[in-house]
């Protein structure tokens, strides 16, 4: 298994995509933090030195997860775009093991991601609490449990994401389903007013893992008392990523490569 | 990967057994057998959509025969351990990632097949790469992809070499060495090859042998000599056999009048 983690490896930091992503993840979160900064620091805002700004900017950090996904999703189907795929299966014809080493990689990487958005981004929201004069009270916005919890969402997105490219394999079709479930259809459960709707979200891989990061007064559109509990939450992922690895494997196991 | 002088004479190096594929219940081999010995060319021919490359993937493990099957040293692609030591593939040449450097394609192939990394100069220097090895692949020419994944072929110093049309693309020059670098493989190194071509000329003055098919069926093996023992070219005798008689014999006005 370890010559074909370092194989993977070397594919993922051999070609452009990762960092490029990467910065993108940095963008969007400093974009993110940044709103949070401003609105805080107005008028009616509650203030960068209140405990309640340090509960909406900490779960910040978790923005940037769709980039994950998207190098996930990207990991799988840029072998078929490119067709090394081939190359690929003649070194290795058991494509359970390849898959494997994918999802093994992509935790890593994604993890990797995570832990640089939150030093980062955590650093740029310590600042600007202790700037403002603020205590940083990391037990009052289990800062902790958010920040690991955003850290574990990275690795969890980018395995999901190799599960969701193993499966459909179209590069193009693979990106557009992952943006439009994150945008447009995990938010729809969120913001429906009914309870059978936004219980069946929570259950959803992108909200189960916002209840890991989300703090209890953070404004989703979406009462947080819906919510899993973090215990609960965590095994539906696993869940998940179970069932995506194992859909891949299989299907990846039995297609002809003409 | 060693192996007693007596085992390798009474085996042939590739065995192709009767295979059969069907896509969409259409037949794309029905029914091809050959062998090819060690220390020798056998070029595998056939007009386009004959079912050649087929038949290479169900030889290779990439794609599931409807029944037959391709043994290499006496079995199957996919149950060989370390599968790069024992055999070289080149399927297409266009199976490579255009931001990735020659070099790191290499890499990565040695670390999956468990080669030491160094593989990857020297092979760059065997097939006249090492400058360009440090450019990305999306600015090769079609010849420099063509050494490039046959450099990946040489690896793991195969001795059963399976390359597929491996002369497309390449220049005067470049023919000249493919032709060199196939004599000296098989006819130094005792390698068996197998190459398929659509490009008679270049055949005739490479191979040994001649596996023919059409329609999805051997139609021909035998010795190249045997072939056109009685004078006949391999051109008129490749015609002869695979000739379908769809194309028109006559142009213009006279074609019209017949």
């Amino acid at each position: 298994m370890i010559p074909l983690l370092k194989a993977e490896l070397r594919k993922t930091f051999t070609t452009r995509v990762w960092w490029i992503l990467l910065l993108a993840a940095l963008a969007w979160t400093g974009l993110m933090l940044a709103g949070t900064f401003f609105v805080a620091g107005m008028e009616h805002g509650p203030g960068r030195d209140s405990a309640e700004y340090g509960a909406m900017a900490w779960p910040q950090l978790a923005n940037g997860t769709t980039f994950a996904l998207v190098i996930g999703v990207l990991m799988v189907t840029t072998e078929y775009q490119h067709r090394t795929v081939n190359v690929t299966f003649l070194v290795t014809p058991e494509r359970g093991r390849v898959i494997g080493a994918k999802l093994v990689t992509a935790a890593l990487v994604g993890v990797g991601f995570g832990l640089t958005v939150a030093v980062l981004g955590g650093s740029a929201v310590a600042a600007s609490i202790l700037s403002a004069g603020g205590s940083l009270d990391l037990a009052a916005n289990e800062v902790p449990r958010v920040v690991g919890g955003t850290i574990a969402a990275y690795g969890v997105y980018t395995m999901i994401g190799v599960g969701v490219g193993a499966l459909v394999r179209n590069q193009v079709a693979a990106v557009v389903a992952c943006l439009l479930w994150v945008f447009m259809v995990e938010p729809a459960f969120m913001v429906v007013p009914n309870e059978v709707v936004q219980t069946i979200g929570s259950w959803m891989p992108g909200i189960a893992l916002a209840s890991l990061y989300s703090t209890s007064s953070a404004d989703f559109g979406f009462d947080p008392g819906q919510f899993l509990p973090v215990w609960v939450a965590a095994l539906a992922l696993v869940g998940y990523a179970v069932l995506a690895s194992l859909a891949a494997s299989f299907t990846t196991a039995r297609r002809d490569l003409a | 990967m060693s192996m007693s002088p007596a085992k390798v004479s009474c085996m042939a190096a590739i065995e192709i057994r009767e295979i059969r594929k069907s896509f969409r219940k259409k037949k794309a081999v029905d029914g091809v057998s050959f062998t090819v010995d060690p220390g020798t060319i056998t070029g595998f021919l056939g007009p386009n959509g004959a079912g050649k490359t087929t038949t290479l993937r169900c030889l290779l493990g990439l794609v599931r025969p409807d029944s037959g099957e391709g043994l290499v040293n006496g079995r199957a692609y996919t149950d060989i351990p370390d599968p790069l030591t024992e055999v070289g593939a080149v399927l297409e040449a266009t199976n490579l990632h255009p931001g990735r450097r020659g070099r790191d394609h290499l890499r990565v192939v040695c670390d999956a097949a468990g080669i030491p990394v160094s593989r990857a100069d020297e092979v760059l220097e065997e097939v006249g790469l090492t400058e360009a090895g440090r450019k990305r692949v999306g600015g090769y020419s079609m010849g420099m992809r063509q050494r490039l994944s046959l450099g990946a072929a040489l690896l793991g110093e195969p001795k059963v070499l399976i390359l597929d049309e491996p002369a497309n693309g390449l220049d005067p020059e470049g023919i000249d060495w493919l032709r060199r670098f196939l004599r000296y493989q098989a006819h130094e190194r005792g390698v068996a090859v197998l190459v398929s071509s659509h490009v008679l000329a270049e055949v005739e003055q490479t191979v040994d042998n001649v596996v023919i098919i059409a329609g999805g069926r051997s139609v021909q093996q035998s010795a190249l000599a045997e072939l056109t023992r009685e004078g006949e070219s391999l051109h008129e005798a490749f015609l002869r056999l695979t000739s379908t008689g769809s194309m028109p014999m006559t142009f213009g006005k006279a074609g019209a009048d017949q």
